[in-house]
């Protein structure tokens, strides 16, 4: 699924909801729709955030560093 | 004199090494109060009375020759059941778990007892410490109320004087939302403090075995039997400088909660903390949605072949929650992990005028009814950036559950949050459950 241009919470649920659906079936595809819609809106909004080109992830134990001591 | 149950962690520490305390005699006395109070509260999977009292036995006699092995020895101490323990079953609260397996003890376990602690047995938890199947564990102080969760019964045993202390995890709000809610003190480390070494994950980049105790001097005894690093003591600043979070923190919780809260600060700048409104950055508001991101894939990555295997004694709940994270695509975990280190970055800088951040620990006391374990938005924040917080009791609401202050410490400074909270419960007193 496309990151940038953000997608909007109803695209990302249109595109979840099919996913759903092929994955595991009508069935439980309609008894996780608030899981799905939920998702879908958190996805909006982290694909809305501008982060900077040189932010990499953190891994392991680094997440729980000093940001000066994390090069 | 006073009873073996009503004692800190740390007086039991100090009793056993001064022999004025058995060890053997401070396991009779807290197994008779189990046997009294979980047909109630529920808040053990596994009691293991006949190894604890051996080992009990075994530690009073090297007490007896001065042979102390570390900072807890005697000290009765119960575990999550999703740490793995020799000798006992990980259930994890999810009959997909066999009973019967047998697993080497957990990274936290083998530090306990290097350290002398007894383990009594494992507390109940939500299935696989995330967002299935609550246990039956009832908050102490009202039956009628859930003791919080996931970590729920490592609070509601501590809570109603089971044990001194626990330990549990959080992956959002669950190990200082069960201390909240029962009562006492809490402690949710930096990430990567302890070790995550035989712990069942719900996701490993968030979660965070945790510290529950009847008092904060119990959070710093416990602190140095875990830590996998050194962590030598700290200096309390000679002046406190507390920044308080009036954005989200005050603004989403209940009236009583903040006049409780606020009137524990005030308590605090009484006794000579200095005390500021910090603001937090724009960024924090994706916070929710950044966790979110983060904790569904490795949760469903971590069950995939769990799903696999054992679909039908999986909880709907649970196998729903693991169907449906399976589907989030991996540019947008990836932007999440680096929103991450983004929103810590700009967290870590509250802290350049200040020593601690100070907040509500929940919403609300504990909901009534076991189906919600209440809520978690106050605690994810910090499990997500894995900034040390600690949660002591304020007050009591209305309805007679206790109320909770949060303290948060920039990466690393551990020491200083438990310093903070040993502060915080000197100037507002303990709470205890009533008989």
């Amino acid at each position: 699924m496309r990151l940038k241009p953000p997608i909007t919470a109803d695209q990302a649920y249109r595109q979840l909801a099919l996913n759903a659906t092929l994955s595991w079936g009508l069935a439980d595809a309609a008894a996780m729709d608030s899981l799905l819609l939920s998702m879908a809106e958190a996805m909006a909004v982290v694909g809305a955030l501008d982060i900077p080109d040189e932010i990499e992830p953190l891994f392991g134990e680094d997440i729980g560093r000093d940001p000066g001591a994390v090069a | 004199m006073t009873s073996p149950i009503d004692l800190t962690a740390t007086e039991v520490a100090a009793s056993v090494a001064s022999a004025a305390l058995d060890p053997v005699e401070i396991v009779t006395a807290l197994l008779a109060r189990i046997d009294a109070r979980e047909p109630d509260v529920r808040a053990l999977a596994y009691i293991d009375r006949d190894r604890a009292l051996e080992t009990a036995r075994t530690l009073a006699v090297e007490a007896k020759e001065g042979k102390l092995r570390g900072p807890l020895h005697g000290v009765p101490v119960g575990v999550k059941d999703v740490f793995h323990a020799d000798g006992m079953p990980t259930l994890a609260n999810s009959k997909t778990m066999d009973g019967g397996a047998a697993y080497p003890d957990s990274g936290v376990v083998t530090a306990l007892k290097r350290a002398g602690a007894i383990i009594m047995g494992k507390c109940e938890t939500v299935e696989f410490a995330g967002m299935g199947i609550p246990p039956e564990t009832r908050n102490p102080w009202n039956l009628g109320h859930t003791a919080g969760g996931s970590s729920s019964g490592s609070g509601a045993a501590v809570g109603a004087r089971m044990v001194p202390a626990t330990i549990g995890t959080q992956t959002g709000g669950s190990n200082l939302r069960p201390a909240a809610y029962n009562g006492i003190a809490g402690l949710k480390p930096s990430y990567g403090a302890f070790s995550r070494a035989g712990l069942l994950p719900v996701s490993w980049s968030l979660d965070h075995p945790g510290l529950i105790a009847r008092s904060a001097d119990d959070l710093d005894l416990l602190f140095t039997a875990l830590s996998k690093h050194a962590a030598p003591p700290v200096a309390a600043p000679a002046t406190w400088r507390i920044g308080v979070l009036n954005d989200f923190f005050f603004e989403t919780s209940e009236p009583e909660t903040v006049t409780s809260v606020k009137a524990a600060i005030d308590k605090l700048a009484n006794a000579g903390a200095a005390v500021s409104e910090v603001k937090l950055p724009e960024l924090f508001k994706a916070q929710a949605s950044i966790h979110h991101l983060i904790m569904s894939p490795e949760m469903a990555v971590y069950h995939a072949p769990r799903l696999d295997r054992h679909r039908d004694t999986m909880s709907e709940r649970h196998l729903l929650l693991v169907e449906a994270f399976s589907l989030l695509p991996a540019n947008y975990y990836m932007q999440a992990l680096r929103a991450r280190r983004m929103l810590r970055d700009a967290l870590a800088a509250l802290f350049d005028g200040v020593d601690i951040l100070a907040m509500p620990t929940a919403p609300a006391p504990a909901p009534e009814g076991l189906a919600s374990t209440g809520n978690a938005s106050l605690l994810s924040r910090w499990s997500l950036v894995g900034f040390p917080a600690a949660t002591v009791p304020c007050g009591l609401a209305a309805n007679g559950l206790p109320l909770a202050l949060q303290l948060v410490g920039a990466p690393g400074t551990d020491r200083l949050v438990i310093k903070a909270a040993i502060e915080a419960e000197r100037v507002l007193g303990r709470l205890t459950l009533p008989d």
